[in-house]
């Protein structure tokens, strides 16, 4: 196979605009695209859990024309279902992004009433560096910060 | 916030070396680091729904991309949870872009690899193909397309 690079991670919410306030105004990513779409026909149907009638799409990323965006949907009117994973669970349970600076941003997170999954000092190391941090967006979804090592 | 990029997408499966024939055998990714890691320290407990001891680590790239898949398992514990679909709260599947979707459509079925539909789900009425979905070992749907997004 030749794929060359992962294009979009999905992510469905239970509330776009909420959603927006924490990955456009509170992290800063710049919204690609933002529209309706029919979700009745094609391939859609195929691996939806319920029969929805439209959704919102919002494409996000660090860039105007960044990859992979994140590809955040809601479907308007209907009740969402499922919930955010832990680490230990099957499935994909988070992103991380790169930071110059976590402990940094863990503060501007803190102060903007984001809520860190554990406290600071369960982050850091002996030496009190703080290399990777998860926080919750709106929904409970898990996302991580790293100083650019993997894990 | 600064942010430069997304350093990777995290997954946990249930039998690592079966994902490893879907992730590095089919699909062709390169299996950039592979660890056995405590779990019990840090922040980890934090963020897992249960206590474990150990987990195992593999990151897979395409190529040299420094976006890496990160897939995690746990040795000798049963995991839980189960994948959820494209409307359902989370993240439901992540999507690589190919060059050659139908084509793709045909090697991995030829593979028995489990798609998520048929052929003509993904066919529009032009008879074009812009992308599909499989499910990995773990019912996990992975996504291809041919650049464009959604």
């Amino acid at each position: 196979m030749d794929a060359s690079a992962v294009s979009h991670v999905a992510i469905c919410v239970r509330d776009l605009d909420t959603s927006l306030e924490f990955y456009r105004d509170i992290l800063g990513m710049i919204v690609q695209a933002d529209r309706m779409q029919d979700t009745t026909t094609g391939g859609l149907p195929h691996v939806y859990k319920h029969s929805r009638q439209t959704r919102r799409q919002v494409r996000l990323a660090f860039g105007e024309t960044a990859k992979p965006t994140l590809t955040m949907t809601s479907h308007p009117g209907e009740e969402p279902d499922g919930e955010p994973i832990k680490l230990d669970q099957i499935g994909i349970s988070h992103i991380s992004f790169t930071v110059p600076d976590v402990k940094g941003l863990a503060g501007e997170l803190i102060s903007k009433g984001v809520q860190l999954a554990g406290p600071l000092e369960g982050f850091s190391n002996a030496q009190g560096e703080v290399s990777s941090i998860f926080v919750y967006d709106p929904d409970g979804i898990l996302v991580q910060f790293d100083s650019g090592g993997g894990g | 916030m600064d942010a430069s990029a997304v350093s990777h997408i995290a997954f946990c499966v249930s039998d690592i070396e079966k994902s490893l024939e879907f992730y590095r055998d089919a699909l062709g990714m390169n299996v950039i680091f592979d660890q056995v890691q405590d779990t019990t320290t840090g922040g980890l407990p934090h963020v897992y729904h249960h206590a474990r001891q150990t987990r195992r680590t593999v990151h897979l790239a395409f190529g040299d991309s420094p976006l890496h898949l990160v897939m995690t398992s746990h040795p000798g514990d049963s995991a839980d949870g189960a994948p959820i679909k494209l409307d359902q709260v989370g993240i439901s599947h992540y999507s690589f872009s190919v060059p050659d979707v139908p084509a793709l459509f045909a090697e991995l079925e030829s593979k028995g690899v489990p798609v998520a539909a048929p052929r003509e789900a993904w066919t529009n009425a032009e008879g074009r193909m812009g992308s599909f979905y499989v499910y990995d070992p773990d019912g996990i749907l992975v996504q291809f397309d041919a650049g464009g997004g959604g």
